[in-house]
C-alpha cells in the first residue's frame, strides 16, 4: 500500500513538474513606459503649449527598426492645467484644451495623434506657475512648480542713426543685456541680412549664426558677451556659399536675437555642454514628478536694423577669406 | 597689566591688517604690443540739461590725416557704448586724427535746447589730431561744446 501512495506521489509530482506554468518574463512592458510631458511657458505671449507623449523602447538600431507609428501616443485619459500663484497667495487655474489635430512633421513619427494643447495664460516673469496633468486612469498626477523667467531686455547693441558697427578678424562687439532670473542661459543669435542678385533682380535673404551660449549665475544686473570678430567672419563663410554666376550680394546689416530659458532648461544645457564631464548623467533630467520631459519658461527678444560699418563691408567684399562670397564693396552697386 | 598688552597688540593687528578690497581691483597694466603706442580715449558723454540717459555715444573714429577725416575716410572704427567711458586702442608711432560723435534721443524740443543741432538725433563732434609714441600712453578726453 505504501509502495502504491509513493510510487502515485512521485507520478503526480512529474506530471506537475512537466505542466508547471510557462511564464515568459517580458523585459518590455507596455505599461512600464512613462508620461513624456514638454511644457515651456512664454511670457512674450498670452498663449500656453503642451505636449503630452509617452516613453517607448527600442530594440535594435532605429534605422533597423520599423516603428509603430503609435509608439508615442498616449492612449490614457488625462486633464492638464496650469495654476498661477499670485503674490497674496490666491491662485488661478487655466485648463489646457486640444490645439488642432493637424498632421504634424514630427520626424520618425508621422501621426496625427501626435497633438498639442494651449490655454489661454499671460505669463508674468518672476510668477511662480505650477503644471498639473492627471490621469485618472492610471491612476497618475504629473506635476512641476517653475518662476517664470522675466523678460530682457537687450541693450548692446542700440541701433542709433549713425552708430554702426565694425567686425573684423581682430575686432568683435560685446552684447549687453539685462539679466533675466539669477541662474539662466542665454543665447544670442546673428541674423545677418543681404540682397542677392543683379541690377535687374534682387532678392533679400539672410543666415543666422547661432552664438556660443551664455549661463548667467549672477545677480550683477547687465550681463555681457563677447562676439568673436573672427569666428563671427569663419561661421559667415561656413554658412554661406558663393552666389551663382552674375550674382552679387549687397549687405544690408543684421539683427541680433537673444533666446533665454529659465533654470530648468540652463540645467539641461549645461549638461549637453559638458558631454564628456560628469554631468552626463543628467540625460533624464527632468523637474516633473511622475513623467520625464521638461517645465519651463523661455522668453526672446530682438534688436533690428543694425548697421556694419564700410570698413567691415569693405572687408568682408575684399578679404581672402570672404572674397568668394561676391559682397559688393560700399562704393560700388549691382552690375547688369 | 599683560592682557591689556594682549589686546592692544591684537587691535593693532586688526586695524593694520590687508585691506581685500585693493586686491580685487587686479593688475590694471597695459601690456603695449611692440613698436606700438597706446591710447586710452575717455570718450565722456557732457552734462547738459537733458536726461543722461538720453544723450548717447554714436561713433568713435580714427584717421590717417585731416582731408581724410572731412571725407569720412577712416581706417578704425571702435564700437562704442553707452555703458563704456574708456576705450583703450593700440596704433604705431604717428599722427592721427580722431572724430568723437554723440546724439540726443530725447522727444520734443529739449534736444534742440542742449544744443544739438536739428534736435532730436542732432549730433555733436569733438575731433582733433594726437601723436603716439612708442611704448607710450596717450590719454585723451571728449569735450563736447
Amino acid at each position: 500500500m505504501n509502495r502504491s501512495v509513493s510510487i502515485l506521489c512521485w507520478f503526480g509530482f512529474i506530471v506537475l513538474a512537466c505542466n508547471s506554468c510557462n511564464s515568459d518574463l517580458d523585459l518590455i512592458d507596455e505599461s512600464s513606459y512613462r508620461p513624456v510631458v514638454y511644457c515651456l511657458l512664454n511670457p512674450k505671449d498670452s498663449v500656453q503649449y503642451l505636449r503630452v507623449s509617452r516613453s517607448f523602447v527600442m530594440h535594435v538600431n532605429p534605422e533597423g527598426q520599423e516603428i509603430s507609428p503609435d509608439s508615442l501616443q498616449l492612449k490614457a485619459d488625462f486633464y492638464a492645467y496650469l495654476e498661477s500663484v499670485n503674490i497674496d497667495g490666491s491662485r488661478h487655474i487655466y485648463y489646457f484644451e486640444l490645439t488642432d489635430i493637424t498632421r504634424r512633421d514630427s520626424g520618425m513619427f508621422p501621426q496625427d495623434g501626435l497633438v498639442v494643447f494651449r490655454t489661454h495664460c499671460p505669463v508674468e516673469g518672476g510668477k511662480e506657475y505650477g503644471l498639473y496633468v492627471n490621469f485618472p486612469s492610471l491612476p497618475l498626477l504629473v506635476a512641476g512648480t517653475i518662476t517664470a523667467v522675466n523678460p530682457v531686455d537687450i541693450l548692446d547693441p542700440n541701433p542709433l542713426p549713425g552708430r554702426e558697427i565694425t567686425f573684423l578678424e581682430d575686432q568683435g562687439y560685446t552684447v549687453r543685456w539685462t539679466r533675466s532670473v539669477k541662474f539662466a542661459v542665454y543665447q544670442p543669435v546673428i541674423r545677418f541680412i543681404y540682397l542677392e542678385g543683379d541690377i535687374l533682380f534682387q532678392v533679400r535673404k539672410q543666415v543666422e549664426i547661432l552664438q556660443p551660449m551664455v549661463f548667467g549665475d549672477t545677480e550683477i544686473a547687465i550681463i555681457t558677451s563677447y562676439l568673436n570678430g573672427s569666428g563671427f567672419i569663419d561661421d559667415l563663410v561656413k554658412n554661406l556659399t558663393p552666389p551663382d554666376s552674375g550674382q552679387r550680394r549687397k549687405i544690408i546689416g543684421f539683427d541680433l536675437l537673444l533666446n533665454c530659458g529659465g533654470p530648468e532648461l540652463a540645467v539641461i544645457a549645461r549638461a549637453g555642454t559638458n558631454a564628456v564631464a560628469s554631468f552626463t548623467g543628467l540625460d533624464e533630467y527632468s523637474n516633473l514628478d511622475g513623467a520625464v520631459g521638461l517645465f519651463s519658461s523661455a522668453t526672446y527678444t530682438g534688436v533690428y536694423n543694425n548697421r556694419f560699418s564700410d570698413i567691415t563691408i569693405n572687408y568682408l567684399a575684399v578679404s581672402q577669406k570672404s572674397r568668394h562670397l561676391g559682397f559688393l564693396r560700399t562704393d560700388e552697386d549691382f552690375k547688369p | 597689566m599683560k592682557q591689556l598688552l594682549i589686546i592692544l597688540l591684537a587691535i593693532a593687528v586688526l586695524l593694520s591688517g590687508c585691506n581685500p578690497i585693493d586686491d580685487i581691483g587686479g593688475n590694471d597694466t597695459i601690456i603695449i604690443p611692440p613698436d606700438n603706442g597706446s591710447l586710452e580715449f575717455r570718450f565722456i558723454l557732457p552734462e547738459y540739461k537733458i536726461p543722461k540717459e538720453d544723450i548717447h555715444r554714436i561713433s568713435l573714429s580714427f584717421a590717417y590725416s585731416a582731408d581724410s577725416m572731412y571725407k569720412s575716410q577712416f581706417f578704425r572704427k571702435v564700437n562704442v557704448s553707452d555703458f563704456q567711458d574708456v576705450y583703450t586702442l593700440f596704433f604705431l608711432p604717428d599722427d592721427y586724427y580722431y572724430v568723437a560723435v554723440i546724439t540726443c534721443s530725447c522727444e520734443g524740443d529739449t534736444c534742440l535746447n542742449g544744443g544739438f543741432p536739428g534736435g532730436r538725433f542732432g549730433m555733436k563732434h569733438n575731433f582733433n589730431r594726437f601723436s603716439i609714441e612708442k611704448q607710450k600712453t596717450l590719454v585723451i578726453e571728449t569735450h563736447f561744446q
